[in-house]
């Protein structure tokens, strides 16, 4: 079993920005070493989700077990933390609000749950907030030491898919082979829908991605990879979390084209498919095979 | 001599009195105005480009010369948007009457906490509102600024009149 190397986290301030006030103080004083998400639920205390397991803070700030007299998040929480992360415009973050989370400045993901409003069996909208789930976006230079010469095939790039359970580092080792490639000389393009591997601010990434790597956010996978075949001239494209068939059929479209593209999928078990290279992880940053 | 510059100071208050009654009339019409383009601007940066509310304020008071949103638009990081926008009436909007003002804090109740379409509507329902007033303060400049200006030199000039 092969581990991650420590985190190092470069987006602390970004993440804390866009957290209530009245509890933010209370983060500034615990250890954000390990630190995954930070999860305000209406009603419930507030909890600290570690790499070792869940914890939750008394209203005198020490880190505790249990959730008995822990600190608890208020409906006043839960509508200002809604006012942080969109910058008191909801209007510009419908889509994703639609879609159950928004990307803070940082590549940190917010998770946004509660009552949904359909109409025709979509949704439109989320009211009634129950929970913000702040997920943090590391940087982890060195995560992908241990896969790269699973990826290499001589000098060429096999196509490669990372696959695990949520929080097990997929994204994280993703941005390292992103940028270890991109170190080597290779042209990279990076299709970044939620704009979380690259989290361009201003049109910089915000994490380092090498200097041989451009950046796509914002757009479908699908689109996204074709229009880098059709524009960048790419020798490897690289997408996080393929999903319907239209992924799959966008990447064999580029396969045909003889590039190669890395990606991840949530699961446990996969067949290769298109794929070369399948990269199985269990638990923070262990690779299976 | 003293008499004669007693008989000027008084004209002169007088007229001063008078211009500023009508410049105030002015004012308002002329403030109206610019809230409206802005509010104009306002709602294209809602509906397509999507900006910040910061931003939104920012760049449409700016283009328009409507304070009220500049300075709302300083204030929104310390404040919040609602009581940011709410104060920047207060500060800036001297020359809006208070049923204006009043009218104008509705923007206030959902400014930047709900979706596109209820943004939109809130702030087309306010522009209609803005629109009438400015067809009233129009009309009411014309009606009554020509006529204070006279008042003030004329007033001034019978005070003149009778302690001469």
């Amino acid at each position: 079993m092969l581990t991650l190397a420590k985190e190092e986290c470069t987006n602390l301030c970004d993440l804390y920005r866009c957290i209530p006030e009245r509890l933010r103080q209370y983060l500034y004083n615990i250890s954000s070493e390990n630190l995954a998400e930070v999860r305000i639920r209406n009603g419930a205390a507030l909890s600290l989700v570690y790499t070792d397991g869940i914890f939750y803070l008394t209203p005198r700030g020490k880190v505790t077990e249990t959730c008995c007299n822990a600190l608890l998040c208020t409906t006043a929480d839960i509508r200002r933390g809604i006012e942080l992360i969109t910058d008191s415009s909801v209007y510009a973050f419908e889509e994703e609000i639609k879609n159950g989370y928004v990307t803070i400045p940082g590549g940190h993901r917010v998770g946004i749950c509660g009552g949904a409003v359909t109409e025709n069996g979509k949704i439109c909208c989320i009211r009634s907030v129950q929970s913000l789930n702040y997920r943090f976006a590391r940087e982890v230079i060195g995560s992908a030491d241990c896969v790269m010469d699973k990826i290499l095939d001589g000098g060429r790039v096999k196509n490669t898919i990372i696959v695990s359970p949520p929080m097990c580092g997929k994204t994280t080792m993703l941005r390292d082979i992103a940028r270890q490639l991109s170190l080597m000389g290779k042209k990279v393009s990076v299709v970044d829908e939620r704009d979380e591997i690259a989290a361009l601010s201003g049109g910089v990434p915000s994490f380092d991605l090498g200097a041989n790597c451009d950046v796509l956010s914002g757009v479908g996978k699908a689109e996204g990879m074709l229009m880098m075949l059709r524009s960048m001239s790419p020798e490897v494209i690289i997408t996080d979390e393929m999903g319907g068939s239209e992924d799959f059929a966008a990447v064999r479209e580029i396969k045909k084209r003889g590039v190669a593209v890395i990606t991840t999928l949530h699961g446990t078990q996969t067949d290769a498919g298109e794929f070369e290279t399948v990269i199985r992880l269990d638990g923070i940053g262990k690779c299976l095979n | 001599m003293l008499k004669l510059i007693g008989a000027a100071m008084i004209i002169a208050t007088g007229a001063f009195w008078g211009y500023s009654r009508s410049a105030m009339l002015k004012c308002r019409a002329d403030s109206l105005s610019a809230i409206i383009s802005a509010l104009n601007l306002l709602e294209s940066e809602v509906s397509y480009a999507k900006s910040s509310i910061k931003s939104a304020l920012l760049s449409s008071g700016r283009a328009c010369g409507a304070e009220i949103f500049t300075y709302a638009a300083e204030k929104v990081d310390e404040m919040g948007v609602g009581e940011a926008f709410s104060a920047a009436v207060d500060n800036k909007g001297t020359c809006l009457s208070e049923k204006d003002r009043t009218q104008l804090k509705l923007l206030c109740q959902n400014m930047g906490i709900s979706g596109a379409s209820a943004q939109l509507k809130s702030i087309a329902y306010v522009k209609e509102l803005m629109c009438a007033a400015r067809l009233n303060a129009e009309m009411e400049y014309e009606k009554s600024g020509r006529l204070y200006r006279s008042i003030g030199v004329l007033a001034a000039c019978a005070a003149v009149i009778l302690l001469l």
